[in-house]
C-alpha cells in the first residue's frame, strides 16, 4: 500500500488539487484510494462535493475525544476520503500540543489502516506552513512529491527552504507561452535530479471543477489536466513501488 | 411492352414483371437489358424451383459467387455470363478447393526450403565444416592469398569453358534448368554467400548470353537487318555492361553506423552551414534556414550562411531578421558551384555543411556525421540520404507515393552504401558535409561540368581523400513538382554525368583504386541509358514492320538463352535490392526518361563544353490535372510505331513464311511489353492536382492545446506542413471554423507553445494554421515537427519486399489504367473513337468468369 504525501512549496501552489486529481485519477484506473486531508485550510473536501457546513473531520474527531476513523466520508465505490475538519485557532493549538506528545500518530494510524487491507493507495495532502501536522504526513509517507509552480520566487524557495529526503519535485501551473517558466521547466529539468517528468499544466478546467466540487477527472474527463492527471497515476503505479510490506 | 407482355401472359404476373422493368431502369440498366432480363424471367419461374433450399443458398450469396453481374442493374448478356461463371465456377474452384493441390504443392515446396537450410546448417556444424572453418581462420594471409589466386584461375578457366562452350538447345536448356535449379534452392538461405552465389550464376548465365549473341547471332541478310542489328546488340550489351556493374557496386552495402563525438566539446570542429539559393521563394527557403539555426551544435562553431546568386533584397532582409549571414556576388558564373567556391573564400569553418535551399535538416544532422571527421583525417565527404516529403510526379500522377518505393529509394538505399563499402560513394549536392582543407586542395568545387557534386567527389577521390555515407535520413526536401521540371532535373544530371565521363573519365588518370573507377564509371553510364532504352522500344516494331531479320537464330535458341538470362538478373538484383526497387517500375521511371536524356547525352559525349546548368523549380502548384501533350509526343510516336509493329504481326503470322512463326511470337509479346510500359509513362504525363501551397508531412505525435479561455485539451497531430497542422481533438474541446487558440508541441523535455487559427473542420479532425510567429518560434516549430530527430525514421520501413510477380501484375494493371485515363485527355474525335474501343474491350472482359473472395467466416 503506497503511501504519497503531497506537499506545496508554499501555500496556493495546488497541493490539494493535486492531491484530488491524482486521487481520482488512481481511482479511474482501478485501484482503491484513500485520502486524507493533513491541511487545516481543511479545503480537500470541497472537491468532492462536500457540504460547506459539514465540520466533521479526523482533527475535529481528536479534539473532541472521538474515534477518528469515523469521520472518513465515502465518495464513491473504491474513493474515500478524510477531511481534516473545522476547528478553531484554540482547538488547533490543543490539536499541535496533542501531536506533539504522539510524535507516532499518524504513523500509526497508517499502519492500522494497512491492517485492514482495504486501499491500495493513499494520498495525504500535506500542509504547507504546518510544520508539526506537516511532518507527521511526511514521516509517515514513503513517497513524498513537492508541488512547484514556475515561478522565480519557487526557485527561491528550493535554494532556502530545506525540502524533505527523497521528495520529488512535481511542476503545477506550467503555462508554456511564458518564456520565463519554459527557461524555469528547462533549468529545473535539466539541475534537479529529482524533478518529475510528468506535469500538470494551467488548464482552467481544474479552477472550474473545484468550483463545481468535483474532481476534474470527473467533472471534465477530456480536459488536458485529467489526461495528465492519469499520466501522472501510471507514471506513480510504474515507478512507486510497495516500500512498506 | 405492357400490350406485348399482357398477350401472352396472366395480368398479374405481367405487372409484376412491368415493376421489375421500371426497377431495373430506374438503376440505370438500358432499355434492352431490362427487357431481356424481364424476358427471361417467366422462364425462370417455368422451369427453375426458386424456392428449393439450394436456390436459396446461391442466391443469398449471388454477390460472392457472380461479382461480375449486377442484379438490380442488368447489362446486355448477363445470360452468358452467369453460364461462364458457373463452369468456371464448377471446374476450376471446385477442382481448387477439392483436391487442395495448390496447399499441397505450397506445402512440398515449404519442406524443401527447410530441408536445405537444415542441410546447410548441419553441414557447417558437422566435424567436416567445422575443420574447414577452423583452417580457414587459421591460416595466415600468404596462403590465403595464394590459395585464393589457384581458386580464382580455376575457376576464371572454367569460366570460361561454360561460357564459351557451344551447346545444342537440348543440352542448352538442361544446362540452364540446372542453374535455375541452383538458384531457387539457395535463394533463401540467409547470408552474403547466398547473394554472391546469386550473382555469379546470374553472371554466368549473362554472359553466356552475351557470348552467344557475339558468336552465333550477328550474321545479317541485308543492310536493314544490319543496321538495326547492331544497334540492338550495342544496346544489350550497354544492358549487360550495367548489370554486371551494378552487381558488383551494390554487392556488399557497408551500413556504416554514425562515429560518436568526443566528450570534450572544445575539440569539435568549427561548421559553415551553406544554403545556396538562385530564385526559389522565400517560402521555400525559411523552413531550412530555421531548421538550419536549430542544429545541435555549439554555436560559437555554427555559422549559417545564405549564398543567394539572385541578389534579392527581401532574401537580405530575412537573412538579417532571422540572424544567419548573408553572401551574394555580382556575377552568376559557374552557378551552383561558383556560388559555394564564392562563399568558401569569405568563410572559415573547418567543415563545410551544404543544403538544398528547400532541405529540412534534423537537428541531429552535425551530431551524427561530423564524427567520421575526426575519427578519419582523410576523410573529405559525408554523405547522407535525401528524402523528399512530397511525391514526385511519378508517384503523384500514378498514385503509388509511400506505398512503393522511387526511384532514388534505390539509389540511397542499396547504391551508395554500396559503393561506401569501396570508398566510392558521392557527394550529393545537399545533406552533405566538406572538409574544407580537402576542398581547397582541389581549387574549391568543380566548375567544368553541370554536375558539380559528383565531379569534385572525384577530384577529391583523386587525391586521395576517402568519402563515407551514412543511412540514417537526416535531412528531406521537396520532390520536383512537374514532369517536366523533373525531366530538366534528370537532364542536368545526365549531361553533367556524361561532361565528367568525357572531360574526367574515373576509368583513366591518375589516383583512383580499381574499385572506384568501377562505381564512378557505372554512375555514369547510368545516365547514357537514354539511347539503349529507345532501341530497345523500336526495334521489335522494325523486326515486324520493316521485316528486319536482327537475331540470326532459330527462335527456340532466342528463348533458350534470353529468358535465362533474364530471370536470373530479376532474382538476383531482387535479392540484392529487395525493397528498395519494385520489379518495372523503373522500366516507367527510365522509358519516360530515355528520349530526353538520349539527346543531350549523346551531345555532351561529342561536345563536353556545351550546356549550362538549369535550376529545378520546387514547391510550386498545378491547379488542375492536365496532360503534358508536349512532354508526352515523343512516347505518342514510340506507342504508334509499337502499334503498327503490333497490327503487322497479325498479318506476318496469317501470311508470312510457317518458318518465322515463333520469331514473330516472341516479337510480338515484347511488343505487348513495349506498348504496356508506355502506357506507364503516358500516365506519368497527365498531371494529377496539387494544390496545397506546401506539402503535409503524414506524423502522428501527442500534443495539448489551449483555448484561449484557458481549457486546456489533449489533441493528436496528424500531419503537418510549414505553416499549418492537421489536428485530431476530442469533442469536448470544441473548436469551430476562426477560433484561435495556442498549440503546446513537445521536443524532448521542452515544450513551445504556438498561437494557431482553425481553417478547417470535419468531425473532430480540424486544419489549423499558424499564426504570425516570430523567428525563434518559427525555428521552435521546426524543430518540433519536421526537424525531430526521428521524423524520417520510418524511411523506407513502409516499402514491402518486392514479389517480382505481383510487382509485374501491379504495374501491369496500372499501365493499362493509365490509357484509361489518358483516352480522357484526347481531342474530341479521337476520344469518340478510343472510348469506343475501350467500351468494346470492357464489355468482352465482363464475359470472363471473375474469382470469387473467400467466405467469410
Amino acid at each position: 500500500m503506497p503511501v504519497i504525501a503531497i506537499q506545496g512549496i508554499n501555500e496556493g501552489a495546488g497541493a490539494t488539487s493535486v492531491s484530488a486529481g491524482l486521487g481520482y485519477a488512481l481511482f479511474q484506473l482501478g485501484v482503491s484510494v484513500l485520502l486524507i486531508d493533513l491541511s487545516p485550510t481543511n479545503m480537500l473536501r470541497l472537491h468532492f462535493n462536500t457540504p460547506y457546513k459539514h465540520h466533521d473531520g479526523w482533527a475535529r474527531s481528536v479534539v473532541d475525544d472521538e474515534s477518528w476513523e469515523k469521520a472518513a466520508l465515502r465518495y464513491t465505490d473504491g474513493l474515500d476520503y478524510l477531511p481534516f475538519g473545522s476547528i478553531n485557532e484554540k482547538e488547533l493549538a490543543l490539536l499541535h500540543n496533542h501531536l506533539h506528545d504522539t510524535p507516532k500518530f499518524w504513523e500509526k494510524n497508517l499502519a492500522h489502516i494497512q491492517t485492514t487491507r482495504r486501499y491500495n493507495w493513499i494520498v495525504i495532502n500535506t500542509p504547507a506552513s504546518d510544520k508539526i501536522l506537516a511532518g507527521q504526513g511526511l514521516k509517515s509517507a514513503a513517497n513524498i512529491f513537492i508541488i512547484l509552480n514556475p515561478q522565480t520566487s519557487c526557485h527561491v524557495r528550493l535554494q532556502q527552504q530545506k525540502l524533505p529526503d527523497n521528495c520529488r519535485l512535481l511542476l503545477n501551473k506550467f503555462y508554456p507561452l511564458s518564456e520565463l517558466q519554459r527557461d524555469l521547466h528547462k533549468l529545473w529539468h535539466e539541475t534537479k535530479q529529482n524533478f518529475m517528468q510528468p506535469l500538470i499544466h494551467y488548464d482552467e478546467a481544474i479552477a472550474e471543477s473545484f468550483a463545481m466540487k468535483q474532481p476534474v477527472g470527473e467533472y471534465r474527463p477530456s480536459s488536458l489536466a485529467n489526461e495528465e492527471f492519469i499520466t501522472l497515476a501510471n507514471w506513480c503505479m510504474v515507478n512507486i513501488r510497495d516500500t512498506q510490506k | 411492352m405492357s400490350v406485348l407482355l399482357r398477350t401472352f401472359i396472366p395480368t398479374d404476373k405481367s405487372i409484376i414483371l412491368e415493376l421489375y422493368y421500371q426497377f431495373y431502369r430506374s438503376k440505370g440498366a438500358s432499355r434492352i437489358a431490362a427487357f431481356a432480363t424481364c424476358a427471361c424471367i417467366p422462364w425462370f419461374w417455368i422451369f427453375c424451383t426458386l424456392e428449393s433450399p439450394s436456390f436459396l443458398k446461391i442466391r443469398e450469396q449471388q454477390n460472392r459467387f457472380y461479382p461480375n453481374v449486377d442484379l438490380d442493374k442488368p447489362k446486355v448478356g448477363d445470360f452468358l455470363r452467369y453460364i461462364f461463371q458457373s463452369i468456371w465456377l464448377f471446374f476450376i474452384i471446385q477442382n481448387k478447393s477439392d483436391s487442395k493441390l495448390g496447399h499441397n504443392m505450397s506445402r512440398k515446396i515449404q519442406s524443401y526450403y527447410s530441408w536445405i537450410r537444415k542441410t546447410h546448417n548441419h553441414f557447417i556444424q558437422s566435424p567436416k565444416g567445422k575443420l574447414i572453418t577452423k583452417t580457414m581462420l587459421r591460416m595466415n594471409d600468404r596462403t590465403h592469398n595464394i590459395m585464393v589466386l589457384i581458386l580464382l584461375v580455376i575457376a576464371a578457366l572454367l569460366l570460361v569453358l561454360i561460357i564459351t562452350q557451344p551447346f545444342t538447345p537440348m543440352a542448352q536448356f538442361i544446362f540452364m534448368l540446372l542453374l535455375w535449379c541452383i538458384a531457387m534452392s539457395i535463394r533463401l538461405l540467409p547470408g552474403r554467400g547466398t547473394i554472391i552465389s546469386l550473382v555469379v550464376l546470374s553472371w554466368i548465365v549473362s554472359c553466356r548470353y552475351l557470348w552467344w549473341r557475339y558468336h552465333y547471332t550477328l550474321i545479317f541478310p541485308d543492310n536493314v537487318s544490319m543496321v538495326f542489328g547492331i544497334l540492338l546488340i550495342i544496346a544489350e550489351t550497354y544492358i549487360w555492361l550495367v548489370l554486371m556493374l551494378g552487381f558488383f557496386q551494390s554487392l556488399w552495402p557497408l551500413h556504416r553506423k554514425p562515429a560518436a563525438l568526443p566528450d570534450d566539446v572544445s575539440t569539435w570542429p568549427t561548421v559553415d552551414i551553406m544554403i545556396p539559393t538562385y530564385n526559389e521563394d522565400i517560402s521555400v527557403l525559411a523552413p531550412g534556414v530555421y531548421a538550419a539555426m536549430g542544429i545541435d551544435w555549439p554555436q560559437e562553431k555554427l555559422n549559417i550562411y545564405i549564398l543567394d546568386d539572385g541578389r534579392r533584397p527581401f532574401i537580405r532582409e530575412f537573412a538579417r531578421e532571422a540572424g544567419v549571414h548573408y553572401i551574394t556576388r555580382d556575377t552568376n558564373e559557374h552557378a551552383k558551384a561558383g556560388n559555394i567556391n564564392h562563399a568558401l573564400k569569405l568563410t572559415q569553418g573547418e567543415l563545410v555543411a551544404i543544403f538544398d535551399c528547400d532541405h529540412i535538416a534534423t537537428h541531429a544532422f552535425l551530431q551524427l556525421t561530423i564524427g567520421w571527421f575526426l575519427k578519419d583525417k582523410k576523410l573529405a565527404i559525408v554523405q547522407t540520404p535525401h528524402h523528399f516529403y512530397s511525391p514526385d510526379p511519378f508517384e503523384r500522377n500514378l498514385g503509388s507515393f509511400i506505398s512503393t518505393p522511387n526511384e532514388s529509394a534505390l539509389f540511397y538505399g542499396v547504391v551508395q552504401d554500396g559503393n561506401d563499402t569501396w570508398d566510392a560513394s558521392y557527394f550529393c549536392g545537399s545533406a552533405g558535409v566538406l572538409r574544407r582543407t580537402a576542398l581547397e586542395s582541389i581549387g574549391g568545387f568543380a566548375t567544368e561540368s553541370v554536375t558539380e557534386d559528383a565531379h569534385t567527389s572525384l577530384k577529391l577521390q583523386r587525391r586521395g581523400f576517402t568519402s563515407a555515407y551514412i543511412r540514417v535520413p537526416m535531412a528531406a526536401g521537396l520532390a520536383t513538382e512537374s514532369l517536366s521540371s523533373h525531366i530538366g532535373q534528370r537532364i542536368r544530371w545526365a549531361r553533367g554525368m556524361t561532361q565528367i565521363f568525357r572531360l574526367d573519365n574515373p576509368l583513366l588518370g591518375k589516383g583512383l583504386k580499381l574499385p572506384q573507377r568501377l562505381c564512378y564509371f557505372n554512375a555514369m553510364l547510368h545516365f547514357l541509358s537514354g539511347v539503349p532504352r529507345l532501341i530497345f522500344l523500336t526495334i521489335p516494331a522494325a523486326f515486324l514492320v520493316l521485316h528486319a531479320n536482327i537475331i540470326y537464330a532459330p527462335a527456340i535458341m532466342v528463348i533458350l538463352y534470353a529468358f535465362p538470362h533474364i530471370s536470373h538478373a530479376v532474382l538476383a538484383n531482387n535479392l540484392i535490392q529487395g525493397k528498395y526497387r519494385h520489379f518495372l517500375w523503373n522500366e516507367i521511371y527510365e522509358t519516360v526518361m530515355a528520349w530526353y536524356i538520349a539527346v543531350p547525352t549523346t551531345v555532351a559525349l561529342i561536345a563536353p563544353h556545351k550546356g549550362t546548368f538549369n535550376v529545378t523549380a520546387k514547391g510550386g502548384l498545378i491547379y488542375e490535372s492536365y496532360a503534358d501533350w508536349v512532354t508526352a509526343y515523343p512516347y505518342i510516336i514510340l506507342l504508334l510505331m509499337n502499334l503498327c509493329g503490333f497490327a503487322t504481326a497479325f498479318w506476318r503470322i496469317a501470311y508470312g513464311p510457317s518458318n518465322e512463326v515463333g520469331a514473330v511470337i516472341i516479337t510480338t509479346c515484347w511488343v505487348v511489353y513495349n506498348i504496356a510500359i508506355l502506357g506507364g509513362a503516358l500516365g506519368v504525363d497527365i498531371e494529377a492536382r496539387q494544390i496545397r501551397v506546401s506539402p503535409r508531412v503524414a506524423f502522428s505525435m501527442p500534443a495539448s492545446l489551449i483555448r484561449d479561455d484557458g481549457y486546456a485539451f489533449p489533441c493528436t497531430i496528424t500531419d503537418y506542413s510549414d505553416r499549418g497542422l492537421g489536428i485530431q481533438t476530442n469533442t469536448e474541446s470544441n473548436l469551430n471554423i476562426k477560433d484561435s487558440f495556442s498549440l503546446i508541441l513537445k521536443y524532448n523535455t521542452e515544450e513551445y507553445l504556438f498561437p494557431c487559427e482553425v481553417m478547417r473542420k470535419v468531425g473532430n479532425d480540424i486544419g489549423v494554421r499558424l499564426k504570425e510567429l516570430t523567428v525563434e518560434q518559427r525555428v521552435q516549430f521546426i524543430r518540433c515537427t519536421f526537424a525531430r530527430a526521428d521524423t524520417w525514421a520510418m524511411w523506407q520501413s513502409q516499402y514491402k519486399e518486392d514479389k517480382p510477380m505481383q510487382s509485374f501484375r501491379e504495374v501491369m494493371i496500372m499501365n493499362f489504367k493509365s490509357y484509361l485515363k489518358i483516352v480522357s485527355y484526347t481531342p474530341k474525335f479521337l476520344r469518340f473513337v478510343l472510348m469506343g474501343f475501350t467500351y468494346i474491350i470492357m464489355f468482352v472482359v465482363s464475359f470472363a468468369p471473375q474469382n470469387i473472395a473467400t467466405e467469410k467466416q
